[in-house]
C-alpha cells in the first residue's frame, strides 16, 4: 500500500489515511488540547506527508516517518504561534479536591490535557511520545532530532511535572509557590 | 517502550486514549492533496509547454538565420537554370519534412 502511494497512487494514499488517522489525531490531540486545530494540524501532516513521500526510504518505515513529520508539524506550529498551545494557568480552573473520579473518563481526560498543556513544548512532546505513544527516549530522539540527553531530562522533568499538578495536593502547592 | 516510566501515568494516558476513525477527516485530507495534485500536474503541463515553445522559436530563429544566409545562393540557383530550380524544390520539401518531424516530437513531448 505504502509502495503503491508512493508511485503515486492517490486511492492508495486515501487508504493509508484511513489506517493511520487514529495515530496521527490522537497524537495531536493530546498536543494540542484544542480538537478543532488538532484535526487541522493532522491534516497538515498528512499533506505534508504525501508532499514528502518521494522523500521515503522504506515503506516499512512509514508509521514512525510519518509520526515524525507529524511532530515536526506540531513543533513549528509551537515555534510560530507559542501562545495558541499554550493555557495560562490563571484559566486553569481548580482540580477537584477530591481527585477525578476515576469512574468518570471525560473528566480524567480533560484534567490530563490541561496538565499537557501547561507543560513547555519540547516536555510535552516529549512526554506524550513516551508515553501516549509508547516510544523508547531513542526513537524520540529520532522522531525530533533532539539529543537523548535532552529527549531523557524533557521525559523526566515533564513527568514529575504532570504528577505534581494531576495529584490535586501538588496543585494547591505548586498554586501558593 | 521504557521501562522506567511511571506506571500510573501510563495507565492514565492508556485509560484517556481515543483513536478517532472517520471518513470526514480522509475526505478532508484526500480533497486537499487531490487540489494540490492538480495545481502540480497543471504547473508541469505548463512548464513542459513553455519549455517547448522556447525550444521551437530558438529553433525557428536558427532556420530563419539560416535560411536569410543561405537566400543569396539559392535566389539565383533558381533563376538560373531547371536544376537550380528542382535544388530550390527540394530545400523546400526538406523544410517541409522538417516541420513535419518537429510537429510529431511536439506530439510525443505532450
Amino acid at each position: 500500500m505504502v509502495a503503491l502511494a508512493v508511485s503515486g497512487d492517490h486511492s492508495a494514499f486515501a487508504e493509508l489515511v484511513r489506517r493511520r488517522q487514529g495515530m496521527v489525531r490522537e497524537l495531536m490531540r493530546r498536543l494540542c488540547g484544542d480538537r478543532a486545530f488538532a484535526e487541522d494540524l493532522a491534516q497538515q501532516a498528512f499533506v505534508q506527508a504525501w508532499r514528502q513521500l518521494g522523500r521515503l526510504r522504506s515503506p516499512g518505515a512509514f508509521g514512525p516517518w510519518l509520526r515524525a513529520i507529524a511532530v515536526n508539524v506540531w513543533l513549528q506550529e509551537a515555534r510560530r504561534a507559542p501562545a495558541r498551545l499554550e493555557t495560562p494557568d490563571s484559566d486553569l480552573p481548580e482540580p477537584d479536591p477530591e481527585g477525578p473520579d476515576p469512574a468518570d473518563l471525560a473528566a480524567a481526560r480533560l484534567d490530563l490535557s490541561r496538565a499537557l498543556l501547561r507543560l513547555k513544548a519540547p516536555e510535552r512532546v516529549c512526554v506524550v511520545l513516551a508515553y501516549a505513544e509508547g516510544l523508547s527516549h531513542r526513537e524520540i530522539a529520532e522522531a525530533t532530532g533532539w539529543p537523548l540527553g535532552t529527549v531523557k531530562s524533557n521525559v523526566t522533568r515533564g513527568a514529575e511535572r504532570l504528577r505534581a499538578w494531576l495529584s490535586p495536593q501538588g496543585d494547591r502547592d505548586e498554586r501558593r509557590a | 517502550m521504557n521501562d522506567e516510566l511511571d506506571p500510573g501515568l501510563r495507565r492514565l494516558f492508556a485509560s484517556t486514549a481515543e483513536h478517532p476513525a472517520d471518513e470526514a477527516f480522509v475526505s478532508a485530507v484526500t480533497t486537499r492533496t487531490s487540489r494540490e495534485r492538480l495545481i502540480g500536474s497543471i504547473a508541469r503541463g505548463m512548464a513542459a509547454q513553455l519549455a517547448f515553445t522556447l525550444g521551437l522559436g530558438a529553433l525557428a530563429a536558427v532556420v530563419g538565420v539560416v535560411l536569410d544566409q543561405s537566400a543569396k545562393m539559392i535566389a539565383p540557383l533558381l533563376n538560373a537554370s531547371l536544376l537550380g530550380l528542382a535544388t530550390g524544390l527540394g530545400l523546400a520539401v526538406a523544410g517541409l519534412v522538417c516541420f513535419r518531424l518537429l510537429a510529431l516530437l511536439a506530439t510525443a513531448g505532450r
